[in-house]
């Protein structure tokens, strides 16, 4: 490898756009009111801001307050490889392919990957300061739990007419987070690890609604509400003066920021008193960058282009459920409660705004059909829940390129809450716990689809003789030949809902 | 409550939390090479369709890169280039020199008549006077047979073998002949019928090969009544590979398993067909012939319950292509070519003609089938 030394102007605007994106509280649920896992229907509070902003008509004025805990223990396994290295001499840079042109620059020696190319001149060895190690999955994501503050109103601004309401999750650590990465063999050269793809970063979004619900009948109330969100916008404007020493870099960088919203719309409807339905209906929403990178060298040369990364992608989903009074004696009343969703994943773009169908049409994601079920418990001023919860994975094997890490999910719920009268005022204090078992998944590559990064017929530059080592298949891709996954997602929470 | 306080809070939360989940990388596989794949993998010399490569292991006389093998020049072998592109003999029709021999034989067996190949190697050594060749060196390389069994010399027939039924021209008889002139644009060769025991004195051979008699003219073979149970050793049958039994021993695996040691006799010859000549010069010719043999099981062991099956014996199947397929070596001993295969000289040692031997089986792998 040579040493270059250019300098040159390089511009770039990056600018941000955003939609309210919450595939966080699509996965915790509703915090407070009984709700369980099925806000859609069941457990009006603030939370159904969110989840059914229709239920802020039934729901009691509150203020709610909340701390959320969610462990996420999903861990990645990548099997051992049989062969497979991208050979050393490919670090020469010397290698021609069929069409006698070089071989792309994103091809690396394996040994580079997992130990390094130490900094020097001489042979096997790298302008300084080397070329980092990036062992596989030495930078996975498992293993991560975060705390949120979750914070609500309901206000019946015209009793038994209008309501309004309120809702947030805001992290209390790692506050909104956006990590890229690729899917396939393009990610060795980052963090040569398989990250999961629906949750990580997207579980620090920033998530907060507000809505109200319109009472057009004593038995039917319909909602609406924004999701609310932060759009950022970044212009960033650098001069390199040395690619080789980027402590020479001078940089302008121009941020904005700016509120984006996004509407659902619910409905609920009580036709007796025993029987409650609900409906929701949400838009698709992301974190949408697109960057414009221009560059001028010295030499008067100017190259641009423009990257669109999509973050917190959530699908069009139609969610519908139901809550049934099955028995009621005395003070004590017990419900059963029913829920799903459709969710359209086969829209789902990942980080890289790409759509997974890319890999083949076979691997492109599928749509969605999630289920919940439970059961609640009335007595006096005590309430309590239990649910269980199966939410399927969009994603199909991974026998090719990609390496969408993704499992079905089965979880479980239970929680409750009392009213205590404190200082004259009557307050509910409540807690819940919830655990998802991500089913354990394996898949095994197919090599006839893993991207070949040294052609058979490559040659060597220099002597056109062949490559050593070239015959069959050499790839860098972290999740080849095959990789499994498997964890856990569980939590709880604790909520104090003040009347106003 | 403060900043501080939620971010205690938090920190709290997250320390009883227990990260019970980690990531893992399985170790590197360390499978065993898949031979046939096209891909040179540790443990094989090769991985190319090519007849220099066999079994992923390198043809003596072959050079073999990862695209392909090409043959070695030289002792009698010429080409063009660096990689000897169009190897051939130089001398044409003349057979002199060191021969890997394959003959292909072809039984039914018994029992359900379906058909088993054998495979009995050689390594000649011709000198050619005229149009006449005679076989100067031999060994008789072994074995090989499948079908609906697989038979194989066992190690002891395999050593004992070696320097039976000499064709040199030692033991009393006259050196075993053939021809090979040019004709029509190839060479048109033969080599005469040769008689052969296994398991028997030579006194079962005819006295005068010329005579070229039947099989079934001659002495009956040395036969038991019941070779599942017998005890006895017949008249006439010797235990060459001393393994106590009488009869010569093959190893059975397949449907049935076992050693069956047998008396056998047969005779083979060999000639291109009129207007059918084998390519001047090649370096492998294949020549079709005829045969027969006789065969008497005398004893079977380790055969647990499948003995019975092993007692039966086979016939020839003269409508098959039975065939003698013969591969040039080189010239002398001493070159590159020829002690590539020929670990030293003949019928010194053993276990150098052993190793002879196991280079012979590899020049011409055995072909299953037709």
């Amino acid at each position: 490898m040579r040493r270059l030394s250019v300098a040159a102007t390089v511009a770039a605007l990056t600018v941000a756009r955003a939609a309210h994106a919450s595939p966080l509280l699509d996965t915790v649920g509703p915090a407070g009111g009984n709700a369980g896992l099925q806000g859609v229907a069941s457990g009006p509070g603030a939370a159904s801001t969110y989840f059914n902003p229709a239920l802020l008509a039934a729901s009691q004025e509150e203020v709610l307050l909340g701390v959320v805990m969610l462990s996420e223990q999903i861990g990645v396994t990548l099997d051992g490889r049989r062969g497979g290295d991208v050979p050393l001499v490919v670090g020469d840079r010397d290698i021609l392919g069929a069409d006698g042109l070089p071989i792309p620059n994103d091809t690396v020696p394996t040994q580079w990957l997992e130990a390094g190319c130490p900094p020097g001149t001489g042979q096997g060895e790298c302008p300084p300061p080397g070329f980092a190690a990036r062992p596989r999955q030495r930078a996975g994501s498992s293993g991560k739990t975060r705390t949120y503050l979750a914070l609500g109103l309901v206000k019946h601004l015209v009793p038994d007419r209008f309501s309004i309401g309120a809702y947030a999750m805001l992290p209390l650590s790692s506050f909104t987070t956006m990590r890229g990465f690729y899917p396939d063999e393009r990610e060795a050269l980052f963090s040569n690890s398989l990250h999961p793809e629906l949750y990580g970063d997207r579980m620090t979004a920033l998530s907060v609604a507000v809505g109200g619900a319109f009472k057009v009948l004593p038995s039917l109330s319909l909602g609406a509400s924004l999701g609310l969100a932060l759009s950022n916008g970044v212009s960033s404007r650098t001069y390199v003066r040395d690619s080789t020493d980027y402590d020479k870099l001078l940089l302008n960088n121009s941020v904005s920021t700016q509120v984006d919203v996004a509407p659902n719309a619910g409905v609920h409807w009580q036709p007796s008193r025993a029987v409650r339905f609900g409906g929701v209906l949400r838009p698709p929403s992301s974190f949408s960058l697109d960057a414009a990178v221009t560059a001028t060298l010295a030499s008067g040369t100017e190259s641009g282009t423009q990257r669109r990364e999509t973050y917190d992608y959530v699908p069009w989903r139609i969610g519908i459920g139901a809550e049934i009074d099955v028995l009621r004696r005395g003070s004590y009343v017990m419900s059963v409660a029913g829920s799903a969703t459709y969710a359209f994943w086969s829209t789902y773009e990942d980080r890289h705004g790409q759509r997974p169908s890319v890999y083949g049409a076979d691997l492109a994601w599928s749509d969605t059909m999630s289920g919940a079920l439970g059961v609640r418990h009335a007595y006096g001023p005590a309430r309590g829940f239990v649910d269980l919860l199966y939410v399927p994975s969009p994603v199909p094997d991974q026998v090719g390129r990609s390496n969408y890490v993704d499992n079905d999910r089965v979880g479980m719920a239970i929680g409750g809450d009392i009213e205590i009268p404190i200082a004259g005022a009557r307050v509910r204090p409540g807690l819940s716990l919830f655990a998802h078992r991500l089913v354990p998944r394996w898949v095994r590559k197919d090599d006839a689809r893993i991207r070949d990064e040294l052609p058979d017929d490559a040659v060597l530059g220099s002597t056109r003789d062949p490559v050593p080592g070239a015959r069959g298949l050499q790839t860098n891709n972290p999740g080849w030949p095959g990789f499994g996954s498997a964890g856990w997602l569980w939590g709880g929470t604790v909520t104090l809902s003040v009347p106003l | 409550m403060r900043p501080s306080s939620w971010a205690s809070l938090a920190t709290f939360l997250s320390a009883v939390s227990i990260a019970c989940v980690e990531d893992v990388v399985l170790p590197d596989v360390d499978v065993e090479p898949v031979c046939g794949n096209g891909v040179l993998e540790p443990g094989e010399a090769c991985d190319v369709k090519s007849p220099g490569c066999v079994a992923c292991t390198v043809v003596p006389n072959w050079k073999c890169g990862e695209s392909g093998c090409s043959p070695v020049c030289g002792d009698g072998v010429v080409g063009d280039g660096p990689d000897c592109a169009g190897a051939r003999r130089a001398e044409a029709c003349d057979m002199t020199g060191y021969w890997a021999a394959r003959e292909t034989n072809y039984n039914r067996d018994s029992i359900a008549g379906a058909i088993q190949t054998s495979s009995n190697w050689f390594l000649y050594r011709f000198e050619q006077t005229g149009d006449t060749f005679r076989v100067v060196e031999n060994l008789d390389c072994g074995v090989h047979v499948t079908g609906s069994i697989t038979a194989d010399s066992t190690p002891g027939t395999l050593r004992s073998a070696l320097y039976l039924n000499r064709m040199d021209g030692g033991g009393g008889r006259r050196a075993r002949q053939g021809t090979s002139k040019p004709s029509g644009g190839g060479c048109e060769v033969t080599f005469e019928r040769w008689y052969k025991v296994r398991g028997v004195t030579d006194a079962y051979l005819p006295e005068d090969f010329d005579a070229r008699p039947p099989l079934s003219s001659l002495p009956p073979l040395p036969a038991v009544d019941d070779p599942v149970r017998s005890t006895e050793f017949p008249p006439g049958a010797i235990d060459p590979d001393g393994d106590g039994n009488p009869g010569t021993g093959f190893r059975i695996t397949g449907f049935v398993s076992g050693v069956r040691n047998a008396a056998q006799r047969d005779w083979k010859e060999f000639a291109t067909r009129p207007g059918e000549p084998v390519p001047a010069g090649a370096l492998v010719v294949s020549i079709p012939g005829a045969f027969d043999l006789e065969e008497n099981v005398l004893r079977v062991t380790e055969c647990g319950s499948s003995c019975a099956l092993l007692a039966s014996s086979a016939r020839p199947a003269p409508d098959m292509p039975n065939r003698i397929t013969l591969a040039f070596i080189g010239r002398e001993r001493g070159t590159p070519r020829v002690d590539a295969v020929v670990a030293g000289p003949p019928r010194s040692d053993v276990e150098v003609d052993l190793a002879t031997c196991a280079n012979v089986r590899l020049v011409l792998p055995h072909e299953d089938g037709r």
